[in-house]
């Protein structure tokens, strides 16, 4: 079967290091498995490589009991030394990095590690081979989904490969071991990737012999290609459904692309963004339903809060719905005359038609009720600086992952946190309920707490939720089984990769 | 001829560290956090690497002190690691480069081998249906973007005709075979060849019709030469100067890539990769490539000259 991951998506698309990778979960995921990952429905968190866990009374100490027999592509068998090793691995900054670092820092001993003091993790403990124990300084309700993406890694072999050589070492091109379905066959950099069934797969020898994926880097090529039938699955933007739609061959795969679009505001630039009643003056006046009508195609569902998952959202949430006029009576409550802000600049790093189109939109929505925004579109380097270094946006148009799990919005809106809580967001009552859902073990509490957390997030509006996404993946007929969700990078999801088929 | 080779050759080498200075200067003045490539916004805030890299890539020291760091690396070959994904600059540039230059050598030669003779035809013919059914086509063929021709081609000859495959080097997949590898090569150096198939053609075009009038052309009829002795030994050869011209200048090319007609065609080449590396800052490959295409075009340019020397016995340099 051959697959189309179209670069450059993410950065290190092209790059098989996992621990780096921005994206491309779903194709790594057929080499390195996790110790637990989701389902594709992203409703429960289900064992991947561990069987079972159970955390203990005093919810620190999380025992995962690793499923037994679990081989290597090269043979030799799982255990729980791999696990710590791959968790020393991607928080060792000599390692060049990786996405979860921030979030294991929370096992006990690792910032010991980090920092030298230690030479291991004391939180880890993988004295029984086929058990890991892991030890976090506090009640850690995310780290389910904190491992959900933490790659586990070959000790024996990538234990070989001096710690500052990690990145970009040719290790991921050409050795690459992992417990993955599918192993590393051969690597052309720039044009494709080819894996083999692994017949010793812990769930089952795959049905299929082979994956390929083509590097592409126009997603118009890669749909030709998929259109001449040279590959299976792609991804097909907004524009390019309706006429695949139409394709007797093919099978479209909608799904939410957990990423929210939103407006940011910078109090600093403004006292007028500072005011509640002003953002949400303005969140009434921007027309939502007919920008996703118009220029989604109605691939977006709109959001008031960061969550875009139906358990956390209540049922009474504010509702934004367009009302120009009520947007004119809150700015008049609020005391601001809108010709007095002068024009605003809202920046952007999306580059695309389809964002300004939808920018455009927001200009003229604001100008019904006497906004001015001026449009800048940038490059994605040069708007971090400004947004996060400088701190000189004034109003940006920006996209955030919302999930999988609802303690995202700790690292964009808790007062404590530097740098991605750009504006120095600060609602102590948002605090405290980020601070219980972290350390809440128990699911429908959680799910509690979290609605809470968004109806105060709908309130007070840290950014202006506009929508989520919808992305499409398009499959051909002739393979049988599959299994795709456009989770955000790829994700972390079982698609059951071993019970795909080719149809004759 | 020598010594003016060799003068060239050393004139050169001061015009080469020029170009280093320049380019470094360009990418360490650049605006933008040159961690921000290797650490990316979504990993977090990591002071430790943050720290560590500093030191490591020496970005804490003074501008000469960086410089001569990365000289003194480059003439040993050592261009340093890619910030993003980090894999060694010189093996990710001699690949993209190997890969551009068969392109692009490729298109050159279906350009020379049909532009030029089309031009030679089109000025024996002047002003007649032949010369400006050619000329017309030309002016198609430099004016249409070569986005539309990539993907319009794909469309017609990869999809609908079925012709070639589309993008791509090779079938995956696969053990090499030569034929593969042209099917693949074919469409991408057909497209890229129209546009110097084009420009060739015009400027053989022309440069044929001044060399025709001229007398000693005339003489050679009148000795009684046969018309294609004529042709091809008197006029053309005192033709070739600008052609030869076009032609040098299209060597850099093979170095710079084509950067739309490889992203159309997703022919991983020096266009792409320049293209990946400014717009994710990666500094060291941006450097690399940087340098790769000045010292091609002063090369090139030498290349250029003696070539002149050689069609043209009346240029001397001394």
């Amino acid at each position: 079967m051959t697959g189309a991951w179209i670069g450059p998506c993410c950065v290190g698309v092209d790059n098989n290091n996992p621990m780096i990778a921005g994206g491309d979960y779903h194709w790594l995921n057929k080499i390195y498995s996790h110790l637990v990952t989701y389902n594709v429905e992203y409703t429960e968190i289900i064992g991947d490589l561990a069987e079972s866990w159970e955390v203990s009374s005093d919810n620190l100490t999380w025992t995962f009991k690793l499923r037994d027999g679990v081989q290597w592509h090269d043979g030799s068998l799982l255990t729980s030394e791999d696990v710590a090793f791959s968790i020393e691995l991607c928080v060792n900054p000599l390692a060049g990095g990786c996405t979860k670092a921030g979030q294991l820092m929370d096992i006990v001993g690792a910032k010991e590690y980090v920092d030298g003091s230690a030479s291991s993790i004391s939180g880890l403990d993988y004295s029984d081979p086929s058990v890991i124990k892991i030890t976090t300084l506090a009640p850690n309700a995310p780290l389910l989904d904190t491992l959900t993406e933490t790659w586990i890694l070959h000790k024996a072999s990538l234990g070989q490969v001096p710690v500052d050589q990690i990145n970009g070492n040719e290790y991921w091109g050409k050795v690459a071991i992992g417990t993955g379905p599918f192993k590393l066959q051969s690597y052309v950099p720039g044009q494709y990737m080819e894996l083999v069934r692994f017949d010793n797969y812990f769930r089952g020898a795959p049905l299929l012999e082979k994956l390929i994926r083509r590097h592409f880097q126009d997603p118009a090529t890669a749909l030709l290609a998929f259109d001449r039938g040279e590959i299976d699955f792609a991804y097909v933007t907004a524009d390019e459904v309706e006429r695949e739609m139409a394709n007797e061959n093919a099978i479209v795969l909608p799904g939410p692309s957990q990423v929210d679009n939103a407006i940011t505001m910078n109090p600093e630039k403004n006292p007028a963004f500072g005011n509640t009643l002003f953002r949400q003056a303005i969140m009434y006046a921007i027309n939502r339903e007919a920008i996703i009508e118009n220029l989604y195609k109605g691939a977006a569902k709109p959001v008031n809060c960061l969550f875009g998952n139906e358990r956390y959202i209540p049922a009474d949430e504010i509702k934004y719905t367009y009302d120009p006029e009520k947007a004119k009576a809150l700015l008049a409550e609020a005391g601001i005359d809108p010709a007095s802000l002068g024009t605003i600049t809202m920046d952007t790093y999306y580059n695309d038609q389809l964002s300004l189109d939808v920018m455009t939109a927001f200009q003229q929505d604001l100008a019904a009720i006497g906004i001015d925004i001026a449009i800048q579109q940038m490059d994605g380097p040069s708007w971090t600086k400004r947004y996060y270094d400088d701190l000189d946006s004034e109003m940006s148009f920006i996209g955030g992952a919302n999930g999988a799990d609802p303690h995202r919005a700790y690292q964009y809106y808790h007062s404590s946190v530097e740098r991605s809580n750009v504006y120095k967001f600060n609602d102590p009552e948002l605090d405290k309920l980020l601070e219980q859902g972290a350390s809440e073990m128990d699911i429908a509490k959680r799910d509690q707490i979290y609605q809470q957390a968004c109806k105060i997030m709908s309130e007070k509006l840290p950014w202006l939720f506009m929508w989520e996404t919808v992305r499409y993946g398009i499959v051909s007929k002739r393979i049988g089984n599959f299994v795709f969700t456009p989770a955000a990078g790829g994700g972390s999801y079982y698609d059951a990769a071993e019970k795909w088929f080719i149809r004759n | 001829m020598t010594r003016y080779i060799i003068r060239r050759l050393l004139i050169n080498i001061p015009v080469l560290l020029g170009i280093t200075v320049l380019v470094f200067l360009f990418t360490a003045l650049a605006p933008g956090d040159p961690i921000a490539a290797y650490i990316r916004p979504e990993m977090g805030d990591n002071p430790i690497l943050r720290a560590q890299l500093t030191k490591e890539l020496g970005l804490d020291q003074p501008l000469p002190v960086r410089y001569f760091r990365w000289i003194s690396r480059t003439v040993q070959g050592d261009l340093g690691f890619r910030a993003v994904g980090g894999q060694p600059v010189a093996s990710t540039v001699m690949n993209a480069l190997r890969n551009s230059s068969i392109l692009m050598l490729t298109a050159l030669a279906i350009g020379c081998l049909v532009g030029i003779p089309l031009g030679i035809i089109s000025a024996l013919r002047q002003y007649s249906r032949t010369d400006f059914v050619l000329t017309t086509l030309t002016f198609l063929g430099i004016s249409t973007p070569s986005f539309l021709l990539g993907l319009g081609g794909l469309y017609v000859f990869g999809l609908k005709l079925k012709m070639f495959p589309i993008g791509g080097m090779v079938t995956p997949g696969q053990p090499f075979s030569m034929v593969d590898f042209l099917q693949h090569l074919a469409l991408p150096a057909l497209i890229l060849s129209a546009g110097y198939v084009a420009s060739l053609m015009r400027y053989t075009r022309s440069s044929m019709l001044e060399v025709i009038n001229a007398t000693y052309v005339s003489t050679a009829r009148a000795k009684g030469l046969r018309e294609r002795q004529v042709v091809l030994i008197h006029a053309f050869r005192n033709a070739l100067i600008p052609i030869i011209t076009v032609i040098g200048l299209a060597l850099p090319e093979m170095v710079g890539g084509a950067v739309i007609t490889e992203t159309v065609f997703s022919w991983p080449g020096m266009g792409s990769l320049l293209i990946e590396g400014v717009s994710g800052r990666d500094y060291p490959l941006v450097m690399g490539i940087s340098l790769l295409i000045g010292i091609t075009v002063l090369f090139a340019n030498l290349l250029t000259d003696v070539m002149y020397a050689f069609v043209d016995p009346r240029i001397r340099y001394n």
